[in-house]
């Protein structure tokens, strides 16, 4: 962990990426027969960045990631998202697809369409992205650098007409935290003396992309499922010790783990050959970068991450027309939502969701905390318990699909002290 | 001298029934070669564990069955026109037994059905539906080639979704009858 951080807090702190600030969106289809791997996926990545970032003195720069997951993994969303959103010539951005692909017969793009849903949870084929509409859109709202990256499938479908359309919210951090020149050398090369797009999949046209997930399905997820390219990608960073790593290069020996990976795993009868698009050039000379501020490191007391997400749970919350109610919601932590979510899931496993529980529950909760549930009609209270008791009762209840924070009151600490939450219940069939 | 001569034919009688009974034709009209039909084609016991008796009872004593294309993304709420909600395209074919017994052939072995943990990265789209009446209950099995999958469809739902090895085999099955271009290509063939 310690050299995941090193690299990442590395590639982040570099020196001329101070003056723009770092954008992740991640949309990952967790409610898909691959969720474990997802769920990795997704863990590997977002967990790197929020542990980076809080060993980071980048509160200015570094800015909350958006992750479009579970229900909120649709294209509805994905357009809301991106069409609300906005950089500078400095900002650097990288995007996520963790999910099912595939590709029309007539698609002239070497990469595939991801396979989104409408909000109603329907595939169409007008719900099929082209991962290359995402790169264009980026581009075109003028970052610096734009990374696309999908773990998905790129075979061929005659039914999928051709296409020619949240990051993950990370935490400041105190700690100290000294940057290796080395790699911040190698960092800066890769991520800020360059300008244009890269946009890389998991598979060559016409192939599938794999996954490692429970031999089962409904099986108990595990670290040990993943997508097999995210796997290789991030471990090809993680284990490289060459100090002049070029995009060619990382991505080049991370498709090569990936053949080699699917060739072992699969005993030779699969094969999996991810590719790439490297389409940059040296960035102009950076303006001289601000100093940085001599002032010590910014406290999580000083300045908790709850008030951040706030912002942009809010920001969605005007664009989805809010009810009266939910305007009054304040200090609403998003970041904890996803997590009851998970815990909530009967589609996670129960190891998982008890170990969950009992994390936020220590982490998250005062001692004495309680947690109410309201009816759908918004006023009355249908169970007032510990937050020891919700979270237990959670994390073994049953198609619990959703649960939306509607008020939450913290102690000086940042301790939350009491939940006022919804639970939407999936009908029996 | 007659006594003598009655019993050297007697013996001689005997010999030749005795010598008879050895005789390689008469071996071979007793054990005659038994005829085989399609009957003969059953899953073994890990198919049976893993697809249920019913299933397997419908299955593997098919008298015909119908082949449809179905629209992996339209799942309308007419029910008359949908199998295991995918909407009903096209009724292609009616197998017969003959032909039916291939895919019998592939589904019968239990190494047809993949436990691998390696999953393809894409949605189940089914392109083809099977529908194997039976005397109290109609079974369907739908095709989804791009995820190597294969569900069972009982009472209009989908039962359960499997993952299946042999994927050019069944997709040469039912390409010999919709020759399809893209199938062609992922075949390899050069089409009909």
């Amino acid at each position: 962990m310690k050299k995941i951080t090193t690299l990442l807090a590395a590639l982040l702190i570099c020196n001329g990426l101070m003056a723009g600030k770092v954008k992740t969106i991640i949309v990952a289809d967790t409610r898909s027969n691959l969720r474990c791997g997802i769920q990795t996926n997704v863990a590997f990545t977002y967990t790197v960045l929020e542990v980076v970032a809080a060993q980071l003195e980048m509160v200015e720069n570094f800015e909350p990631p958006i992750l479009l997951d579970e229900f909120r993994c649709n294209k509805d969303e994905l357009q809301r998202q991106l069409s609300g959103f906005s950089c500078t010539p400095e900002d650097v951005v990288l995007f996520f697809y963790f999910g099912h692909g595939a590709r029309s017969t007539d698609d002239k793009s070497l990469f595939p369409q991801m396979q989104l849903k409408d909000e109603a949870g329907n595939f169409t084929s007008d719900t099929h992205v082209p991962l290359e509409d995402v790169k264009d859109i980026l581009v075109k709202k003028g970052a610096k650098f734009v990374f696309v990256f999908g773990d998905c499938c790129n075979s061929e479908a005659s039914w999928l007409r051709p296409k020619t359309s949240s990051l993950v919210a990370a935490s400041d951090g105190n700690s100290e935290f000294t940057p290796d020149p080395r790699l911040q050398r190698m960092l800066r090369q890769l991520f800020i003396d360059n300008q244009g797009s890269i946009m890389t999949t998991g598979s060559q046209v016409g192939t599938p992309s794999y996954y490692i997930g429970p031999e089962s399905e409904g099986g108990n997820c595990t670290s040990n499922h993943f997508g097999m390219y995210t796997n290789a990608f991030w471990s090809t960073l993680l284990i490289n010790e060459d100090a002049n790593l070029t995009w060619e290069k990382w991505l080049s020996t991370a498709s090569q783990l990936t053949q080699k990976l699917a060739q072992e795993r699969s005993k030779n009868t699969l094969k999996q050959k991810p590719i790439y698009q490297i389409d940059t050039k040296p960035a102009a000379p950076a303006p001289t970068p601000t100093p940085k501020p001599t002032t010590p490191p910014v406290t999580p007391k000083q300045e908790p991450v709850p008030p951040k997400q706030e912002e942009r749970v809010k920001t969605k919350q005007e664009e989805t027309a809010p009810t009266p109610q939910e305007k009054q919601e304040h200090k609403i932590d998003h970041s904890l939502q996803k997590l009851l979510v998970a815990i909530a899931s009967d589609r996670n496993s129960y190891e998982y969701r008890e170990r969950t529980a009992k994390s936020v529950l220590k982490e998250v909760f005062a001692p004495k905390a309680r947690v109410e549930v309201i009816a759908q009609n918004g006023r009355t209270i249908v169970e007032s318990e510990t937050a020891a008791d919700f979270l237990e009762r959670i994390s073994l209840a049953e198609r619990l699909r959703n649960i939306s924070i509607r008020q939450q009151e913290v102690d000086s600490n940042g301790r939350t002290t009491y939940l006022l939450v919804h639970e939407v219940y999936e009908k029996k069939q | 001298m007659y006594l003598a001569i009655c019993g050297c034919l007697i013996a001689v009688v005997l010999t030749s029934a005795t010598c008879k009974s050895f005789d390689p034709g008469a071996r071979k009209e007793k054990q005659k070669p038994v005829k085989v039909t399609r009957s003969a084609i059953q899953p073994d016991s890990a198919v049976v564990e893993r697809l249920g008796d019913t299933v397997c009872s419908l299955m593997f004593n098919p008298r015909a069955a119908n082949l449809y294309l179905v629209n992996p993304l339209e799942r309308p709420a007419d029910h008359n026109f949908t199998i295991g909600g995918y909407k009903v395209e096209q009724h292609v074919a009616t197998l017969q037994p003959d032909y039916l017994s291939t895919l019998l052939f592939l589904m019968a072995d239990s190494a047809s059905y993949n436990d691998s943990p390696m999953i393809p990265a894409v949605a189940f789209m089914p392109e083809v539906a099977l529908e194997i009446p039976g005397k109290d209950e109609t079974l369907s099995v739908i095709f989804s080639f791009i995820s190597q999958q294969m569900a069972i469809v009982r009472n209009g739902a989908v039962q359960k979704t499997i993952r299946y090895n042999n994927t050019r085999l069944f997709l040469l099955f039912f390409n010999n009858i919709l020759h399809n271009d893209l199938y062609n290509k992922q075949l390899n063939t050069p089409g009909k």
